[in-house]
């Protein structure tokens, strides 16, 4: 086989290729991702952004001498965070809302661009893109104003960019202040046999409570005694887009001791098997697989997992999955997460996120660490 | 599988059509045993490998040809350039004449002065572009037929069916053509032959209207002419001393008005796009010298992508905030401050498909100036 003259083969199909990624590449996922935002802001004002809303809400209360905790929207949704939450939200009031609701948007774009970027291998990263475009949780966070992607950033650049550094933990510390459910990572860590890095978290995770704590003492009193055990403050939890076990067991009717019971047993052995099997992802230097797998525990085992709080399952088309089921694995995680299929109806569609969620968590036959990503 | 097989044989020939004859073969002949390759792959499963095959084959054949340093480029624009050329400048020409007939309902020199700077843009426009100016030309009345089908659902033109539409764009068309290649020879020729074509499209979109309206057929050489200046300069046909109408989709009521009032402002919609649209067509027509845009140094396709779709989305907010209702809608066609239909992007999901389509349309432009500077 020999090559045109003149034109040496491989770098003509080198530079083919090249331009077919242009066609393929980043394009798709920018417009769409530009239109998913643009569909979040320019919704009414009754709805629009509604989560960021309450924060804006509930540290206007507090400026003017109220509790966060006596907010609630137009809508009934209240401050659910803890106090840390309030001071971190504290400098958002002082922006306007049109610029601040524009200011969010981009920066939940531009902060999903970044973790594509880190997280995906470079061919595959237009595409999962666009994947992470399309998908629920993101068009959810959008939609919301919520802080969940930011959330899940600080954890991913914790694990994969601080990774050996001294200030390795301090990001998860500082995600758990502001929503208790990144605090999973730390046994995670402490399993990883990066054992500073988990006393580090917890560290940051005590200092920044303790901060909440020092500035607002009452709502802090009030928030670790009464607020933090009454989950219906979380809004209609027996709805399909609450994807955690407990929200599975409530829509089933169980009654909340059988639940309760259910969730510390069945939800605990899959969190403490998912913990298990993303140290050890971890320890043999897969620290996207173990990213990915606890924070599929997490939406498993939270009380309460909304649709934003998904973010994980979607990057799960990631994982380095067997050859042989690697095209099934893709496109069944891209159908859960970008198609609307709780909408479906009970049981199996329903819930077809929380079984996911297992999967990626505690099943470990769907993983083989030998084969490479996308190869 | 064979299907599948044969699809992409297809494809990697297509795609080895665009280069240059004595590299195609050799092209074709290597991708064709990437296929082989990739369909005998024991690693992968049947679905893989059917993917894998697909993949391959489709980004071939929607990439273009790469030429080696110092050959002549294979002159053969990307398959979606003309549309994309058409939809924007028709949007630009529809806009620009918008705002022309906006500004002349509040005084007729500074409309006379626009209209006169809008067709020099026009003009220069198509004179710095390298491209076939007949098949642009043939694609601009598409466009021109669905955006005034689709736009006039919220623009409210009476008198804007496939029954006034359809005659006027396709006569547009036709003499446009002719004149495009006159023009290549005998430019005054040309320029004259196209005011001809816009004299009888004028008329040909208008007939339905004036016999609804009952304005004498007598006065359709001047119809061209007068629906280019503000509303009210000439006056004939039936008396509406009310200010009642209902005429085709437009039932309402405004100032009193004449039968002309409505003929030429609704005949004004079409006409004023398609006089800058011909202003362009010629100018790509009867430009001698090759003029060569500098081609940028960057990849800028994902920013201007974005930037195509967040105008058209600014754009379409824009309008939907200076919409009118139907009862100011009438007087506003009585005074031609209401013309080209934007109705296709009252909607949420018009607007994003537009949005989208202009985002993936200017991207397209941007790589294929790319891959022309590859070569």
């Amino acid at each position: 086989m020999t090559a045109p003259a003149g034109l040496g083969h491989a770098t003509l199909y080198r530079e083919h290729t090249q331009l077919a990624r242009w066609r393929t590449d980043w394009l798709p996922a920018a417009l769409v991702a530009t239109v998913t935002g643009y569909a979040a802001l320019a919704r009414p004002a009754g709805s629009r952004l509604a989560d960021l809303g309450v924060y804006l809400g509930a540290v206007d209360g507090l400026r003017h001498g109220r509790s966060l905790y006596d907010f609630a929207s137009a809508a009934g949704a209240p401050f659910t965070y803890p106090p840390f939450a309030g001071l971190l939200f504290w400098p958002l009031g002082f922006v306007p809302l049109p610029a601040l609701g524009t200011i969010w948007t981009a920066g939940t774009l531009a902060t999903l661009w970044w973790l594509v970027r880190r997280v995906a291998p470079p061919a595959a990263a237009p595409m999962v893109a666009l994947a992470v475009a399309l998908s629920a949780p993101v068009s959810s966070n959008l939609r919301f104003g919520q802080v969940s992607v930011f959330l899940a950033a600080l954890v991913a650049a914790d694990l994969l960019v601080l990774h050996g550094s001294r200030a390795q933990g301090v990001l998860i510390g500082l995600a758990a202040a502001v929503k208790l459910t990144p605090l999973i990572f730390i046994p995670m860590l402490w399993l990883a046999g990066q054992r500073r890095s988990a006393v580090t978290a917890a560290g940051t995770f005590a200092a920044a409570t303790a901060l909440g704590v020092a500035v607002l003492p009452a709502d802090s009193w009030r928030y670790w005694t009464t607020e933090i055990r009454d989950v219906s403050r979380l809004g209609h939890i027996t709805a399909v887009g609450n994807q955690s076990l407990n929200g599975a067991l409530l829509r089933l009717g169980l009654t909340a001791p059988a639940r309760s019971v259910i969730v510390f047993l069945v939800g605990g052995a899959v969190a403490a098997v998912a913990v298990w099997r993303a140290a050890r992802l971890a320890r043999g230097g897969d620290r996207l697989a173990a990213l990915i797998v606890t924070g599929a525990a997490s939406v498993v085992l939270s009380p309460v997992s909304w649709t934003h709080h998904q973010t994980w399952l979607v990057l799960a088309v990631l994982l380095p999955v067997r050859r042989d089921i690697r095209a099934v694995w893709i496109t069944t995680v891209l159908v859960i997460m970008v198609l609307p299929v709780t909408a479906l109806g009970p049981p199996l569609w329903s819930n077809a996120r929380l079984l996911l969620a297992v999967v990626v968590a505690a099943c470990g036959s769907v993983i083989d660490r030998r084969s490479d990503l996308l190869g | 599988m064979r299907g599948i097989e044969r699809l992409a044989r297809l494809g990697v020939d297509v795609a080895a059509r665009r280069w240059p004859r004595d590299v195609a073969d050799q092209l074709r002949y290597e991708w064709r045993a990437e296929l082989v390759a990739l369909r005998d792959d024991p690693g992968l499963c049947r679905s893989a490998r059917a993917y894998r095959m697909i993949m391959f084959a489709g980004s071939l054949a929607v990439s273009p040809a790469v030429e080696a340093e110092g050959a002549e480029p294979v002159d053969r624009p990307p398959a979606l350039l003309a549309p994309a050329v058409a939809a924007g400048v028709l949007l630009v020409a529809a806009a620009a004449f918008n705002v022309v007939h906006a500004v002349g309902y509040r005084s007729g020199a500074v409309a006379g002065f626009l209209l006169a700077a809008a067709l020099l843009g026009m003009g220069a426009l198509g004179y710095h572009v390298r491209g076939p100016a007949v098949t642009w030309t043939v694609s601009m009345g598409a466009a021109m037929f669905a955006f005034l089908m689709a736009g006039n659902a919220v623009a409210v033109m009476p008198f804007m069916g496939w029954r006034d539409v359809l005659p006027g764009v396709a006569v547009w068309t036709v003499t446009t053509v002719a004149a495009v290649r006159v023009a290549r020879r005998h430019r005054v020729l040309g320029v004259l032959a196209g005011v001809a074509g816009l004299e009888v499209a004028a008329i040909a979109g208008s007939l339905h209207a004036a016999s609804v309206v009952k304005a004498g057929l007598v006065t359709a050489p001047a119809w061209f002419p007068l629906a280019l200046l503000p509303g009210g300069t000439a006056s004939f046909g039936p008396y509406f001393a009310d200010g009642r109408a209902a005429f085709g989709a437009l039932h309402g009521s405004g100032p009193a008005f004449h039968a002309s009032d409505i003929l030429l402002g609704n005949v004004s919609a079409m006409v004023g796009p398609m006089l800058l649209c011909s202003a362009f067509g010629l100018a790509v027509a009867v430009r001698r010298a090759p003029f060569r845009v500098p081609v940028p140094r960057y990849d800028l396709h994902v920013p201007l992508g974005v930037g195509a779709t967040v105008a058209v989305l600014v754009v379409a907010e824009w309008l939907d905030r200076a919409s009118v209702d139907i009862g100011s809608a009438l007087s506003r066609v009585v005074d031609n401050s209401n013309v080209f239909g934007f109705g296709f992007l009252a909607g949420m999901s018009g607007r994003i498909a537009v949005a989208l389509v202009a985002g993936v349309l200017v991207g397209q432009l941007a790589v294929s100036r790319r891959a022309r500077a590859a070569g």
